[in-house]
């Protein structure tokens, strides 16, 4: 094939062209840290690290999720803790004044103000609220639960288990239902506490024998749905550390996939100026030469 | 072929009527239609792409809005808000151009119905079965699901858009190539003329000197 000059300055063209568009390509890549600007340039992985994103978005939510419940859960578990001292109390209290002989009248209507005070404290307990929400109420968590009316205490919650997701498609109730901890029928511990006073006004003995028996039950049923809870507890704990991990594992997939090897990159764009600046140097040398300015 | 009569007075307008299905027909104004088959070229791919690949990615995202509108209201519906508001929709809007949260809630965000109940202001039932419909297979005969649908749309644009890059790059080497032989051919190399111009010269020069030899010789004849 014939060579002319023609040939050779386009030629020459086309591989400055070649080089600069090399040269700007790992511009970019360096000074956007970035290997994948745009779907063309790797249409898998693009796809792939899209998926990572979106997962990495669904584990902060998760985390974030959780960060809300465990401050209710811990409040559940410190109340619960208080309704176990209170009936330990109570139980004193019953031991105390229900086989004790010399108990006189001054120490019944002490135990009688002491044991209402028990109750009151209950109720607040009970009543409990955080973030502006009754905890004990099931889902109604705007109204109050538990009120007072002559002496009986009404429950105007409901018993709905409120449940937030932690991981895909796992959700874990954060709430105990009112009335699961807080009986208020005639066998619940209101009644119990009623109870209490009645029999200790009237020094009626074999009542408050079964006060006893229905003060241990009561205590069981709190340690039972304290169990709950603390289970519930350790499962949100357990789940926090594993999104923490796979939260990192998948940030670093995802840099693989997306970023740029900083010092390849900068390697490449270095070696990239070099050659543009052959091309030039030779380019330049190359088509100016011809027979013309040799001859005189 | 058809023949056009052009018009030396006025200029007209060229307009594209359809698609690249059939025969694409020109319709120029004030001679009415003209059918110009438009095959390749610039004109062909820009056409394709307005007419078969961007309405192709449109769709997806258009279905990807209505199914997100369809499955997200068909719940909002059935929750109640804070003020008992129960059966409206939470988004609004036709496809994915007009897509947008019902103004009513924007203006009364009291409304949202994340509780399944009425008076239940601490429940979040809807919101929920809400949340789960992103592990849920509603596109590709139940294959995909939102985010993996999403995905898709991305993956075929980046490979229309690599595809068309390789075609490119592959048909730029094939004009290079075919310049280049023609340029062998036609072209001027200075080296060369230069050198057949000093040939020519010489012969010429050379011509001239037999000239003038003769010249002299019967100039000697004619002087005896």
């Amino acid at each position: 094939m014939r060579i002319t000059h023609q040939i050779i300055t386009t030629q020459a063209i086309l591989d400055m062209e070649r080089s600069l568009r090399h040269l700007e390509k790992t511009r970019s890549e360096v000074a956007s840290g970035r290997r994948l600007s745009r779907p063309s340039d790797d249409p898998i992985d693009v796809s792939r690290a899209l998926g990572f994103r979106n997962e990495i978005a669904g584990i902060r939510q998760h985390r974030r999720n959780i960060d809300n419940a465990l401050p209710r859960l811990n409040q559940t578990e410190s109340v619960l803790d208080s309704m176990n001292e209170i009936l330990l109390q109570l139980k004193q209290h019953a031991l105390q004044l229900g086989t004790q002989s010399t108990v006189n009248d001054r120490d019944r209507e002490n135990a009688v103000e002491q044991i209402q005070q028990l109750k009151e404290q209950t109720i607040q307990f009970a009543n409990t609220k955080i973030g502006g929400q009754f905890i004990f109420a099931g889902s109604n968590t705007r109204t109050r639960p538990f009120e007072e009316v002559d002496d009986q205490v009404y429950y105007r919650g409901n018993n709905a288990e409120i449940s937030v997701e932690i991981e895909p498609q796992s959700t874990v109730p954060i709430n105990i239902p009112g009335l699961d901890a807080f009986d208020t029928s005639e066998s619940g511990v209101f009644h119990m506490m009623n109870d209490f006073k009645t029999a200790l006004m009237q020094n009626d003995k074999t009542a408050l024998k079964e006060i006893i028996d229905r003060i241990d039950a009561h205590t069981e049923t709190i340690l039972k749905v304290r169990t709950v809870n603390a289970a519930r507890t350790q499962r949100m704990e357990i789940s926090q550390d594993r999104l923490l991990d796979n939260e990192i594992d998948t940030t670093q997939v995802l840099s693989e996939t997306e970023d740029v090897d900083l010092a390849r990159a900068i390697t490449e764009f270095a070696e990239g100026q070099n050659s543009y600046q052959v091309a030039l140097f030779s380019a330049a040398r190359a088509i100016q030469p011809s027979l013309l300015s040799v001859l005189g | 072929v058809s023949e056009l009569e052009v018009n030396t007075v006025s200029a007209a307008s060229l307009g594209v009527t359809s698609s690249l299905a059939d025969a694409t027909v020109a319709e120029i104004a004030g001679l009415g239609e003209i059918e110009i088959p438009i095959t390749g070229g610039e004109l062909a791919g820009l056409i394709e792409v307005r007419d078969v690949q961007i309405p192709e990615v449109m769709e997806r995202f258009d279905q990807l809005a209505a199914v997100l509108m369809e499955e997200v209201n068909a719940l909002h519906q059935t929750g109640y808000g804070l003020d008992r508001t129960t059966g409206i929709d939470f988004f609004s809007g036709e496809s994915v151009i007009d897509i947008s949260i019902n103004p009513l809630l924007q203006a009364q965000p009291e409304k949202l119905a994340v509780a399944g109940e009425p008076d239940a202001e601490g429940d979040n039932q809807i919101a929920l079965a809400i949340a789960q419909k992103r592990y849920e297979e509603l596109f590709a005969d139940g294959r995909e699901t939102f985010e993996e649908f999403n995905n898709s749309t991305l993956s075929i644009v980046g490979v229309h858009s690599q595809r068309a890059q390789r075609h490119a790059e592959n048909n730029d080497l094939l004009v290079q190539q075919l310049t280049r032989l023609q340029a062998s051919i036609s072209g001027v190399s200075i080296d060369e003329e230069l050198s057949q111009m000093i040939q020519f010269q010489r012969a010429y020069e050379a011509a001239a000197r037999y000239i003038s030899t003769v010249d002299q010789l019967l100039e000697t004849l004619m002087n005896m």
